[in-house]
């Protein structure tokens, strides 16, 4: 009984807001491939960035919030540049181009921020300290403070793409680009929206993420294999599957990690997603 | 400046390429067949490798051999991405199976050089039989991200065992000379002398490339890139062709990866990470799909280009990066083929 309580309850909480780490990225990686058949490589960066410019802006404007607004609108821009300057010409190729192209692009954005912040670890200090004690279970306000604005935002989403009319552009462009185009939908717009939104959303997860991981240039590696893992076990282009897929990921790890190591813990997930893939190649919830 | 020529002849062309290209494509293999033909174009580059040690410097020949080695290597993936038209996205775990085959077996195995590389061959075709069975029935992007987690796999598995010697990787791999008791006996152990065993591997993988592509089998390859339900048709095993031509082509890429550890005196980490998996699909798009001779050309300007751009700046990425973007968006035909379009003529 204190074992479940002292040890599996709390590392099923770490699983969970791992998981949300995860499936926060996940999100818009998802969005981005179901829309436009990109595999955005380069996500990982772009949450790496909104982790590092968060890190910047914080001591500039002493405040979190804030600066979690200034890196969302900042990535959001970028996001906006690379879709019109460096996606939009390879529309209508083989989607292994665009593979390429941002795999080109994590390169550049990786190396730039280790040319520009340099290659050490940084933490963020959490805005919210402090931790709750709940029956002799003592876990801090942050992280559960994450699993709540994650649910938020997750929720804020959902009412977006299934209630609000440029949600249901967006489906709709994903379904049949060419007929909303002829319907008088600027379909590029919606493209390049869209990527920006992404983007910005990875930056969230990164600045947010940050206290509990620390900021370091290659972060967004680590977390873009894990997220592109439940891209495809998920069902590309499925939000409900990458929530859903994102959350169990990150408990099998966290819960496996009590008995292996957590490096074997990691490759049980690669060896997961290989089997989920012979198994069903398209993903859980494929359309 | 030859190659900054042919930069801007892509540039103008970038209109037509986006207009037809389907059509261009039919039109274009006719010239890649000239072009591959064209025994005068590779016995003279093969001539000008060869001469080339001569007046060399020690480093530059070190660099010649690795840019020979990812050459061969990138042509490795050639067979199956612009021939059978399927993009491996793990290719970079047979180059490191390779290295660190050899490097045990060697090291800890204590066997012959001939040993080695057989064992090389051996695990590697184990590899590629393994994943290709598996992942030949996936097309497109989900081939490349299952290849992609395979190669993970066997990253992680090199990364943190200590057989392998885990992140420090394994040093100390010895040249030893090739021979055969008795009989012959040739030492690689300076680089020009490893230079000319490199050429000659590379010139040789080259031949049987070309053989195999030029033969029917080759031909169904190449029916299957352009239609595979088709081919499927007409009564080839599509998936076998697939598997068959993925153990190939990781044969030689697990070739080219054994003879860099060798060369190199040590296997690490580096030879199985993903960056490599991104950078060799580079090397072929860049040298230009389906012509064997443009993924070494290709293989070859990424390998030197990034060394002597480290030379200059730490943050050589950025450049290679940019390099790479600018390659995806303006040449998806690659050197090879931006040359060919504004040179056809000459080529005929």
């Amino acid at each position: 009984m204190e074992y479940i309580a002292f040890v599996i309850i709390p590392q099923m909480l770490h699983g969970l807001v791992w998981g949300m780490a995860i499936v926060l990225t996940a999100i818009g990686l998802t969005v981005i491939f179901g829309l436009m058949g990109v595999v955005n490589f380069a996500h990982g960066e772009l949450y790496m960035l909104g982790a590092f410019l968060g890190f910047f802006f914080i001591p500039v404007v002493n405040s979190f919030w804030i600066s979690l607004v200034i890196s969302f609108v900042i990535v959001g821009c970028i996001g906006l540049v690379i879709e019109k300057f460096t996606l939009k010409p390879l529309y209508g190729r083989n989607p292994i181009y665009a593979l390429l192209l941002t795999f080109a692009l994590s390169m550049v954005l990786q190396e730039s921020a280790r040319l520009i912040w340099g290659g050490g670890t940084y933490r963020v200090i959490p805005p919210i300290m402090g931790s709750v004690n709940f029956l002799g279970l003592i876990y801090p306000k942050y992280r559960l403070f994450i699993l709540l604005f994650s649910a938020i935002l997750m929720f804020c989403l959902y009412i977006f793409f299934m209630k609000t009319e440029a949600g249901a552009t967006v489906r709709a462009t994903s379904q049949d680009s060419q007929m909303l185009s002829s319907l008088g939908v600027n379909v590029p717009r919606v493209f390049s929206l869209t990527f920006a939104a992404g983007s910005a959303l990875a930056a969230i997860s990164g600045l947010v993420m940050a206290p509990v991981f620390s900021v370091y240039y290659r972060m967004g590696t680590d977390c873009i294999i894990r997220a592109f893992i439940v891209v495809i076990i998920g069902g590309f282009g499925s939000i409900k599957g990458a929530v859903f897929v994102g959350l169990v990921i990150g408990l099998i790890e966290s819960l496996s990690s009590l008995w292996i190591t957590p490096t074997q813990a990691e490759t049980l997930v690669f060896v997961i997603l290989i089997i989920m893939l012979i198994v069903r190649p398209k993903g859980i919830f494929s359309r | 400046m030859f190659l900054s020529f042919s930069l801007s002849c892509s540039l103008f062309d970038l209109k037509e390429f986006s207009a037809d290209r389907e059509e261009e494509s039919v039109e274009l293999d006719k010239k890649v067949t000239s072009l591959r033909n064209n025994y005068l174009f590779i016995i003279g580059s093969f001539i000008v490798v060869a001469v080339l040690p001569i007046f060399l410097s020690k480093y530059h020949t070190i660099l010649l051999v690795q840019a020979l080695l990812y050459g061969m290597f990138a042509m490795s993936l050639d067979l199956i991405m612009g021939y059978a038209g399927i993009v491996s996205f793990g290719h970079g775990a047979f180059f490191g199976i390779g290295a660190y085959t050899l490097g045990l077996s060697l090291v800890k195995g204590g066997v012959s050089i001939w040993m080695a590389l057989a064992l090389v061959i051996i695990i590697t075709s184990f590899y590629g039989y393994l994943v290709g069975y598996f992942s030949s029935r996936l097309k497109g992007i989900y081939f490349a991200i299952l290849t992609l987690a395979f190669a993970e796999v066997v990253y992680r598995i090199v990364f943190y065992s200590d057989f392998t010697g885990g992140s420090d990787g394994l040093i100390g791999i010895p040249k030893l000379p090739l021979s055969i008791k008795g009989i012959f006996s040739i030492s690689i152990d300076t680089p020009q002398r490893f230079c000319y065993f490199a050429l000659t591997v590379v010139f040789l993988s080259y031949l049987i490339l070309r053989k195999i592509t030029s033969s029917p089998f080759g031909k169904v390859l190449e029916a299957i890139r352009e239609n595979e339900e088709r081919s499927g048709f007409l009564g080839f095993n599509v998936n076998q062709y697939k598997i068959i031509s993925f153990i190939v082509s990781g044969c030689f890429a697990g070739l080219s990866g054994a003879l860099y550890s060798f060369f190199m005196g040590f296997a690490d980490a580096e030879q199985l990470h993903f960056m490599l998996h991104g950078k060799v699909v580079i090397m072929v798009l860049l040298g230009g799909m389906g012509t064997l001779v443009g993924p070494i050309i290709g293989g070859m300007f990424v390998t030197i280009f990034e060394i002597i751009m480290s030379h200059y700046t730490k943050s050589f990425m950025i450049i290679v990066g940019l390099t790479f973007i600018f390659v995806v968006i303006f040449m998806p035909e690659g050197i090879a083929g931006a040359i060919k379009k504004r040179f056809s003529k000459y080529f005929e």
